[in-house]
């Protein structure tokens, strides 16, 4: 019998209203384990190259893992892939909260959609069976009323609810997937690819808990979890949540501020995290199963921006791009805004990134007040962030120019507006900088789905002076680097951890609570899980190679669509000097990166020149079929 | 109490020799006492008595005081 996973995938067929159950065998699940790996190949063998990403033949795979839904901390995360309406190549982008789990419950691994319905319905899953249900009464409804009104038909509160809000109904092209009203798949626009389907949302319930092979073995490593927290490298994010980085990311210079012209922001204080837990936290908030508890409830009851704590609290990335990349100093203004993207389903990283770039056009005169309809874009305008963030998610006015993305708008703007981006592969850039964290150039450039910030372990780790060098060294990494440099052997850190990540992903462990250096278990820790789960005898290296194999199914994807190596540029902003602070003057290489590329392609075992995998390497990963289907 | 409790959490402990436990004069601030442990400033959230402080909070006598490590990513 399996153990940790239902051994049944769901497909659906909009077009069709055909409802269709597939049970693939051990093996399928050994190979490719859940989440990312398990959605792409779906992607891969469902979706042809040129598909049109909001058109009835992508597909969108919402995948769980052989761990969601099992008593321990960090596993309840799904992964939703498809082919991203904002990069036109791969969209891959995960969530965590109590949806995952429930799915589990519900009796799938994975729900495989395709087509498109002719009038708006949402997907009902439980206890083993699925319908389609009319949902004409949710179109248009911000996230919080659709949920109720959800819930109330189904007649259980305790139905989970995933779905696209409004802004992915109106194909924002970074509209999200958001489920208990403030989790998000935020990334690669996988809620415009739902909307585009005229499915509005999937509901799930379920009481049938996954199988364990080892109960006792599960529950000792999730004890440990629990009891470990307050003294593990978490503890900070147990209490401050991500928001606890702004503060350093400032001190270090790499807190992208005004559309990344600078890594310094004046107002930093105001939206760190020391700011939110004085003022307006309300709570603390977390994932099925998870100790950690680092999720942020917010509220605020008076003055201009008021903030129904449904709606969750700002990460780290949200108080970044909504705060400092837009020079916006008002904690109440970003909650505000994080509060309408998860009230309509938009990405915050790309919606402040977006109002970011058009908020220097502004200063520059390449954009007007006649192009805003009267709207003062000026960096630290927090009423204008906050009125454009609302007119991106209902597509009015310049919002609606704006919810093509930064580069998209660029392109229609022109006048030299595209010297200002920050995207890559056309998704705008998290906060991140590659100018202080060196091998985030590369990654940033060579990720499949565009510049992510949680696809490797970031370069303090492998510090010389303040690196988890006792953890880098399991991984063979040995020769530690300052996080400046990007050299060869900083590339070959940049590939393990890539991979490292990769298996994460696949898995759909939060990287928080499982990872290679400061997380709360260690990769060791993560084996044991998944053998006292499946039963399996697994290896750390089966492991690592799962998350190398879903690395070249990405990349596999992407060269189907005749994209390889050409498109994994930085923006020119990168190469520019930044101003003030410790950064001061400081820029990524052009040469260092070009060489960083040859080095990871030869490492990855990819064509050097055009980027792209080989057979030979796909072969070695099993998964010969994947060669076959690009011609290799 | 005249003396304030620090304790160096995760990482932190084991950079600064493993000990659960030290004892400092108060009437420094938390970037002087950190400068003192030889710990780099901005890589630390600092936890006075179970709240958040900025670096130029002066420590008072009986404070508590956690030490805690910053995440890599997020």
């Amino acid at each position: 019998m399996p153990h940790g996973y239902n051994g049944k995938i769901l497909h659906v067929d909009l077009t069709t209203g055909a409802l269709r159950v597939e049970e693939p065998p051990e093996r399928f699940y050994r190979r490719y384990f859940g989440g990312s790996a398990l959605g792409l190949y779906y992607l891969l063998k469902n979706t042809p190259p040129e598909t049109d990403p909001l058109g009835p033949e992508n597909t969108l795979v919402l995948a769980l893992s052989v761990l969601t839904g099992t008593a321990i901390s960090g596993q309840s995360r799904m992964t939703a892939v498809a082919k991203s309406p904002l990069t036109r190549v791969v969209g891959d982008s995960q969530c965590g909260g109590f949806w995952p789990a429930e799915l589990k419950f519900a009796g799938f691994d994975a729900i495989v959609v395709k087509g498109r319905a002719e009038r708006p319905v949402y997907l009902w899953v439980h206890d083993g069976e699925a319908e389609l249900r009319e949902g004409d009464h949710l179109w248009g409804k911000v996230t919080g009323e659709a949920e109720a009104i959800i819930r109330d038909e189904l007649g259980d509160r305790r139905v989970q609810v995933l779905q696209c809000g409004p802004a992915g109904e109106k194909v924002v092209r970074f509209a999200a997937l958001i489920n208990m009203c403030n989790r998000a798949n935020g990334r690669t626009g996988m809620g415009a690819v739902m909307g585009s389907k005229n499915l509005r949302a999937v509901a799930v319930r379920g009481k049938a808990r996954p199988a364990v092979a080892d109960e006792a073995a599960l529950k000792a490593l999730a004890r440990w979890g629990a009891d470990h927290v307050d003294e593990s490298d978490v503890a900070g994010l147990a209490l401050l949540g991500t928001s606890e980085i702004v503060s350093y990311q400032n001190e270090a210079g790499g807190l992208p501020t005004h559309n990344w012209s600078s890594g310094v922001f004046e107002g930093y204080e105001a939206i760190s995290g020391e700011r939110m837990s004085d003022t307006i936290l309300k709570e603390r908030d977390t994932c099925y199963g998870c100790a950690v508890r680092c999720k942020r409830v917010v509220e605020v009851t008076e003055g201009a921006y008021q903030v129904d704590p449904l709606y969750g609290g700002p990460e780290y990335e949200t108080l970044a791009a909504l705060g400092a990349y837009c020079g916006v100093a008002n904690l109440a203004a970003v909650a505000k805004a994080n509060e309408i993207c998860n009230a309509y389903g938009v990405d915050t990283i790309s919606c402040g990134g977006t109002i970011a770039w058009a908020m220097e056009c502004f200063e520059e005169g390449m954009i007007t007040a006649q192009d805003t309809g009267g709207i003062e874009l000026r960096f630290g305008n927090a009423e204008a962030m906050v009125r454009m963030t609302e007119m991106i998610a209902r597509r009015e006015g310049f919002g609606d120019v704006l919810a093509e993305g930064s580069a998209r708008a660029a392109r229609v703007i022109g006048r030299g507006s595209e010297d200002f981006l920050t995207t890559v592969k056309n998704e705008e850039a998290p906060a991140h900088m590659p100018q202080v964290k060196r091998s985030l150039a590369l990654i940033y450039a060579v990720n499949p789905f565009g510049a992510d910030h949680q696809s490797h372990e970031h370069d303090d780790a492998y510090d010389p002076e303040e690196g988890y060098l006792q953890e880098m060294a399991e991984l063979g990494l040995l020769d530690p680097r300052p996080a400046r440099v990007l050299d060869a052997e900083k590339v070959r850190y940049a590939f393990y951890t890539q991979c490292v990540y990769g298996a994460l992903d696949t898995l759909n462990l939060c990287q928080f609570v499982y990872g290679p250096a400061w997380q709360l278990y260690g990769l060791d820790q993560m084996v044991e899980v998944v053998r006292a789960v499946t039963g399996w005898k697994v290896s750390l290296w089966e492991l690592v190679k799962a998350g190398e194999r879903r690395l070249n199914m990405l990349r596999a994807f992407n060269a189907r669509e005749g994209i390889g190596r050409e498109s994994d540029v930085l923006p020119r902003k990168f190469f520019k000097p930044l101003k003030g602070g410790p950064t001061d003057g400081v820029a990524v290489g052009k040469t260092e990166v070009q060489q960083a590329l040859d080095t990871y392609y030869a490492i990855a075992g990819w064509d050097v020149a055009r980027g792209i995998p080989t057979r030979a390497k796909l072969e070695e990963l099993g998964i010969a079929w994947v060669a076959d289907d690009l011609g290799l | 109490m005249h003396s304030v409790e620090v304790i160096p959490v995760g990482t932190l402990k084991r950079r600064l020799g493993g000990h659960e436990l030290l004892l400092v004069e108060p009437g420094q601030s938390v970037r002087e006492l950190l400068a003192a442990l030889g710990v780099r400033s901005r890589s630390v959230v600092v936890i006075v008595n179970g709240s958040g402080v900025t670096k130029s909070y002066v420590l008072e006598a009986g404070d508590r005081v956690r030490l805690l490590p910053l995440i890599g990513g997020g």
